[in-house]
């Protein structure tokens, strides 16, 4: 029996709908952007976009609309309805369609109506004594618009205010007019037409022709001005001109319709506010545009603010290592039409590199660059003559410089292996120097602005930097030689730090001393018998934390309380297998760890749990921050033989990088792939190999054709998978002696397939039209012939995702270095909404654990619009009978990284009652469970 | 279809609407194949078929004779040419056997485990299929029965329709309401409490059986409109003997067919007759006739026995697509496999035909291909089709 697992590695990207409202509270003004099966909530700040914050919904969003409820006397924020495939909940007065049927809801479901001829759109009206529906059906003489009045007593369905019949052969969408005009807008395919029963007008703007309009947006609140997208990425604008009547009436004088300019293609459209318009975009990215008064030089009155990646629809792609790092990148074909790219995904913290000096043994150089961090002039010209200078006083003194800290404007410390220096940094003069009274060697040092502790073997001191002098306060003998220590300030201690950390030689342990007096606080035996290298005590996202580098690339964290010093959540993890050094930096304004070894890794915080993500670099011994003139923002880098500096890019998204291609098909052939060098080609229901004459020409070796339509094609070996359009998939071996292709076994369900992968020789995984991903087992050892030929559906998982594409390959380094990690093999996979996974093998306690995991988060974890998760996978269209499950579902998995702290205890107290586990692994449970599985994996 | 391909692809489309379009196209394309045989087994006419629907892949059938056989549907022969073999067969020499002809065959809904039969030999019987044997049996008289779950719904020649209970054998409950011999009776799809019954007294009830006392309501051809019937026609789904029924695979509508030669479309929520017109439906069958629909295509058809053909219908609009002809003699029954699209009909000479849809023509490039495989070429080319439907005789 094979078990796997189901994570997401890249949430979707494409945009299905978005709309704006006060959502949040009264005075917020919010975009809520629906991406498939998440919601994502901003609030609109003069700024830009601000995510407040992001839902995962066991559902599909299929419409989403922000509505009031009127019964309230106080105004509430506006509250969301959800609408899932067919059910419809918080719903005032709604109006669902769910395939050929009409569906009018209140508090419950009010009427139905079963439509047979083709409704084309539906929507309710303005100003209407009774709630009137309009909407444009299509019978077999063309389309026609026509009202009906619901009757909520009789739940029926009466005949409407007006009608019209024959209308544009092509009409797509009602527009509902708010008053004083009333009535609707019909868009078709040249034509736009105003309706209210009495007033008839239709324009037919010959810009609007060469494509379809496919959304629209109500600017103004009295309806005057539309935004409209079509699929060619335009944006027009539709202008409603009224005029006063004598009798004081408002009515409709004329439409106009303006192109605005291009966007990209409009999935939907929102106009948030002072001229700015969210473009959610499904085939390519989405965008915050602006629109001006004036156009620019190409006539557009669009300019783009701000653009969010979506990589939807990825239609194929492939794992490729292009750094040959060991390090796989992924290839997709994304977008559609005019936005369709090649995009390069990588996992990790891409840095882009903007200069680097070949500088043998630079060691000290980094060094003293971090006291020239601060100094806003530096240039490509200055640093290399600060590097020379920095050679020039090694020089002179003889002795490595440890540490540079500019404390003042003018003044800077500099601790070298004999003493600290307090020098001027204009006319480098010494101002004052502080020597181990036996002149014995400092091993170790910590300086922030004001203080600095060092470490002659084992003894501490403890120096304050005065104005113009370096004065020592007070010193103590450790038990065992100091390895590392650190004294950065943490909370609102200004400059100063009132603990000092350290990591000591001989029992491994770290430890937190008093300051000035050297009193200890706490201490934590680290056990083992690598030494630690590196300690930094550093605040994420609030939350204080002690980090401390082992020798052999291991790290410990704990939490930190900096009144009492007390560590507690001990836990360890994996970053290298070499000494690694901590390092502090910033990036758009959050702090961040850089952990600098054979395998550097950024450390940060997201949603107060600590995120380990590793760099596009292949060994960096030392790190500093860099805010110059000319490098803003930036990293200087160090290993053995090179200076780089660099900046780094947005944390926590997957790296992506645009290029654009075509793709020429020719023919009916569906797939094609490469086979014990031969050709192999499915060509409608035939799965045929050429093989390559002497002329090199292709010439057919052997077919099969027992499919329907073979559409796609996997091989390993000798074995050929094939994914029917309607048949699920079929085993073929080629026989090479004979020339010939043999069944195997086949899975006899009906799906309809929409992409295969062969896991191993006995597991084949298979993507299917209702969104589920399943894996059939070849029962080799089967008695019977029959039973040898079928393929054994052994899991199923509701993914809710339409897959394109599967590819074998990981964007993470395979050879970890932790044994630990309980995956076997890994296949990635694109879908139509830009979301990327992955599939991996895990053994049965591991499913088991994480199965029984998932149960109790789901007691645990309250699901939005009360949808329960065990209702999500049965809402595939397929009847899956008692088949055994052993997808473990991850929905809830990445549930858990938006856990709150206590939550998250809850969910383990509860799966640790039940399991007997000891409590001292809960740490190791949860920290090789989990985050090894999601992070490791991805 | 590769615009299909693409549009499902890129997410332009609902993935359904692929999987609609190509059913559609492959219904459409229904045509008798040489790659399909049914084997032969009953010596006479064939009454009933059904598919369970748990795997798609076991068919029963009963027969004139009192026979009962199981088809496994299932290609195990690794070539696209197969016959669907009778696996196991209730037979004369069975001491269980029906002593006259099987009017109604129909799986257990949930579990392939168990089958009902009812007969004219005024027995219904309950069987288990691993043995084959007769679980539990019900004295009745000729009746058509409809399963729903545990609930057996049963008309007889008797007015009374009964309820009986599967587990129990017993009756459970009696609708009373129709005057003549009742035809046939099916459960909505949609909700397990509405039962529709059609009898020769040409009117159609539709009960909810959660109610003591009468039907719902009576379909009415003349929704309720007085001066177009006569009094006594008033409340009747047709001018002659109803002896069809069929909900649709979402049950919001029923079908009904009368030797007045009429098939009729009804809104099975509120019993409102749609006045679809499909002309004149050949009518002669004095028994049950059983007829289908299609599930999954866009627009849904209808196939109802007509004569020696099988005539196919577009459910809402009323055309006559085609006529699937075959047959020898009269067809009694067919039954749609929704998985594939493919028709399975009975008739009284004795065979079970299978309608499968036209394959889609592989690469035309390949000439040698072309001539070693000219079986395929064969299936698409209507000649060949009466060569073979005379192999079959």
């Amino acid at each position: 029996m094979s078990y796997n697992y189901v994570v997401t590695a890249q949430k979707p990207t494409a945009v299905n709908a978005c709309v704006t409202g006060h959502f949040t509270s009264a005075e917020d003004l919010n975009l809520l952007i629906a991406k498939n099966t998440r919601l994502e909530i901003y609030v609109v700040t003069a700024e830009g976009l601000r995510p407040v914050k992001e839902v995962g919904l066991y559902g599909k969003i299929a419409v989403m609309e922000l509505f009031r409820p009127k019964v309230c006397v106080r105004t509430h924020p506006e509250e969301l309805s959800l609408k899932q495939a067919s059910s419809v909940r918080k719903y005032r007065l709604g109006l669902t369609r769910v395939g050929d049927l009409l569906l009018i809801t209140g508090a419950a479901l009010l009427t139905r109506c079963a439509l047979n001829s083709q409704v084309i759109d539906v929507q309710f009206l303005y100003g209407c004594q009774a709630p009137t529906v309009c909407f444009i059906y299509q019978d077999p003489q063309g389309r026609h618009v026509k009202t009906y009045e619901v009757s909520l007593r009789e739940k029926e369905f009466n005949k409407g205010p007006w009608k019209q019949e024959n209308v544009e052969a092509e009409a797509s969408m009602v527009i509902p007019v708010p008053e004083p005009f009333g009535g609707a807008i019909i868009i078709g395919q040249e034509s736009i037409t105003y309706h209210n029963g009495d007033k008839y007008l239709a324009i037919a703007p010959p810009t609007i022709k060469q494509s379809t309009i496919v959304c629209h947006n109500r600017v103004d609140p009295n309806g005057s001005r539309y935004l409209l997208g079509d699929m060619e990425g335009r944006l027009f604008m539709l202008l409603l001109e009224k005029e006063e009547l004598m009798d004081g009436a408002v009515v409709l004088k004329d439409l106009h319709v303006e192109l605005l300019g291009e966007t990209s293609i409009a999935e939907c459209l929102t106009y948030l506010d002072n001229g700015v318009v969210f473009v959610g975009s499904r085939l390519g990215d989405s965008q915050l545009v602006k629109l001006n008064v004036d156009s620019n030089d190409q006539g557009s009155y669009v300019a783009v603010m701000e653009t969010f990646t979506n990589l939807g629809p990825i239609v194929d792609m492939c794992v490729v290592d292009l750094e040959r790092q060991g390090q796989g990148q992924l290839v997709t074909c994304s977008g559609a039409f005019k936005e369709g790219s090649l995009r390069i995904i990588r996992n990790g913290i891409g840095i882009h590199e903007h200069a680097s000096i070949d500088l043998p043994g630079i060691k000290g150089a980094v060094k003293f660059l971090g006291g020239a961090s601060s100094r806003s002039t530096a240039s490509v010209l200055e640093l290399s003559r600060l590097v020379k200078h920095t050679a020039v006083t090694t020089h002179t003194h003889t002795t490595e410089p440890y540490c540079t800290v500019v404390v003042f404007t003018c003044v800077c410390v500099q601790i070298t292996s004999v003493s600290v220096r307090l020098v001027t940094q204009d006319s480098k003069a010494l101002v004052s120097e502080w020597k181990e009274p036996q002149g014995k060697n400092i091993s170790v040092a910590s300086c922030n602005s004001t203080q600095v502790v060092l470490a002659v073997g084992r003894v501490l001191y403890y120096l304050q930097i005065l104005t113009g002098e370096l004065k020592q306060i007070s010193s103590t003998e450790m038990e065992h030689e100091v390895a590392c220590l650190d004294i950065t300030p943490l909370g609102e201690s200004a400059g100063e730090s009132s603990i000092c950390a350290v990591g000591l030689w001989t029992d491994i342990s770290a430890r937190l001393l008093k300051l000035p007096c050297f009193s200890p606080l706490h201490k934590e035996m680290l056990g083992g018998e690598i030494i630690p290298r590196s300690i930094l005590m550093t605040t994420f996202e609030g939350s204080h934390y002690l980090l401390c580098a082992l020798g052999d690339g291991a790290l410990f964290y704990f939490g930190l309380d900096i009144q009492t010093g007390v560590l507690s959540e001990r836990k360890k993890v994996t970053l290298g297998t070499q000494p690694t050094v901590l390092r502090t930096f910033r990036s758009l304004s959050t702090s961040n760890v850089f952990a600098c070894s054979d395998r550097p890794t950024v450390i940060y915080s997201s949603n107060h749990k600590l995120v380990f993500s590793n760099v596009n670099l292949k060994e960096v011994n030392y790190m500093c921050p860099l805010n110059s003139e000319g490098y803003p923002d930036s990293l200087a880098l160090a290993n053995n033989s090179t200076l780089t500096i660099g900046t780094i890019d947005e944390i926590q998204k997957l790296h992506i990088r645009t290029t654009v291609a075509e793709k020429e098909v020719k023919g009916a052939v569906y797939s094609m792939v490469e086979f014990n060098g031969k050709l192999l080609a499915s060509i409608n229901s035939t799965v045929r190999l050429y093989e390559w004459t002497a002329e090199k020409e292709l010439r057919t070796e052997c077919n099969h054709y027992n499919n329907i339509m073979a559409l796609y094609l996997k091989t390993k070996g000798d074995f050929i998978l094939v994914g029917d359009l309607m048949r699920s998939v079929l085993l073929l071996a080629y026989k090479p002696m004979e020339g010939s292709f043999e069944e195997i076994a086949r899975d006899f369900n009906p799906n309809w397939m929409s992409a295969v992968e062969i896991l191993d020789d006995d597991n084949f995984l298979g993507a299917e039209n209702a969104f589920n991903l399943f894996v059939c087992q070849k029962d080799s050892a089967a008695t019977t012939d029959e039973e040898r030929q079928h393929l054994q559906e052994v899991g199923l998982f509701h993914l809710g995702e339409f897959v394109n594409v599967f590819s074998h390959g990981s964007l993470v380094l395979q050879n970890l270095g932790e044994s630990s990690t309980p995956t076997q093999g890994s296949v990635l996979f694109g879908t139509v909404n830009g979301m990327i996974g992955l599939v991996t093998s895990l053994s049965e306690s591991w499913y088991s654990l994480l199965l029984d995991l998932q149960n109790r988060l789901n007691k645990v974890i309250k699901s939005v619009g009360k949808i329960e998760h065990s209702l999500y996978p049965s809402a595939a269209v397929r009847d899956v009978n008692s088949h055994s499950r052993t997808l473990s579902h991850t929905h809830t998995h990445t549930h858990t990284l938006t856990l709150t702290h206590s939550a998250r205890k809850g969910a383990w107290t509860l799966l640790v009652s039940h399991c007997d586990v000891e409590a001292a692994t809960d740490d190791l449970l949860w920290r090789r469970g989990l985050s090894t599985l999601l992070h490791h994996s991805f | 279809m590769l615009s299909f391909l693409y549009a499902r692809q890129s997410g332009l489309d609902d993935p359904v609407r692929l999987r609609r379009a190509e059913s559609t196209r492959r219904v459409l394309s229904l045509e008798l194949n040489h790659n399909r045989d049914v084997d032969r087994i009953h010596g006479n006419g064939i009454n009933t078929l059904d598919i369970e629907v748990i795997d798609g892949r076991y068919m029963l059938s009963g027969g004139s004779d009192g026979i009962i056989v199981i088809y496994d549907l299932e290609n195990n022969s690794k070539k696209p040419q197969y016959t669907c073999k009778a696996i196991c067969t209730v037979g004369r020499s069975s001491r269980h056997v029906h002593k006259f002809s099987v009017e109604t065959v129909q799986w257990y809904p949930h579990d392939t485990g168990m089958f009902v039969s009812s007969s004219s030999d005024k027995t219904m019987k309950v069987w288990d299929t691993e043995t084959l044997k007769v679980v539990s049996e019900l004295l009745c008289y000729s009746s058509h029965s409809a399963l729903l779950c545990s609930v057996l719904a049963v008309g007889t020649k008797d007015p009374k329709v009964q309820l009986c209970d599967l587990k129990s054998g017993s009756r459970i409950h009696i609708l009373q309401g129709h005057r003549g011999e009742i035809l046939s009776v099916r459960w909505s799809p949609r909700y397990d409490h509405i039962l529709a019954t059609a009898s020769t007294d040409i009117r159609v009830r539709i009960w909810d059986v959660r109610r003591a006392s009468g039907s719902l309501f009576t379909l009415d051809q003349h929704n309720g409109d007085k001066s177009k019937a006569s009094s006594e026609a008033v409340n009747t789904a047709h001018n002659g003997r109803v002896n069809g029924l069929c909900f649709t695979a979402d049950g919001l509508h029923l079908l009904t067919t009368g030797t007045d030669d009429r098939m009729r479309l009804w809104n099975s929520g509120t019993g409102e007759n749609t006045l679809v017109n499909y002309g004149k439906v050949v009518n002669e069958s004095c028994k049950g006739l059983k007829f289908t629909v299609s599930r999954g295509c866009s627009p849904e058809f209808v196939f109802v026995p007509c004569g020696s053909s099988v005539a196919v219908y577009g459910l809402h609009s009323g055309e006559l697509i085609t006529m699937l002809r075959g047959h020898y003699n009269n067809v009694d029954c067919c039954e749609f496999h929704p998985d594939y699209q493919e028709l399975y009909s009975g008739g009284k000479d004795c065979n079970i035909l299978a309608w499968v849809p036209v394959l889609r023509q592989p690469g035309i490039e390949d000439d040698e291909t072309n001539s070693k495989r000219g079986g395929t070429q064969a299936a698409i080319n209507p000649a060949f089709e009466d060569a073979w439907s005379s192999d079959v005789d």
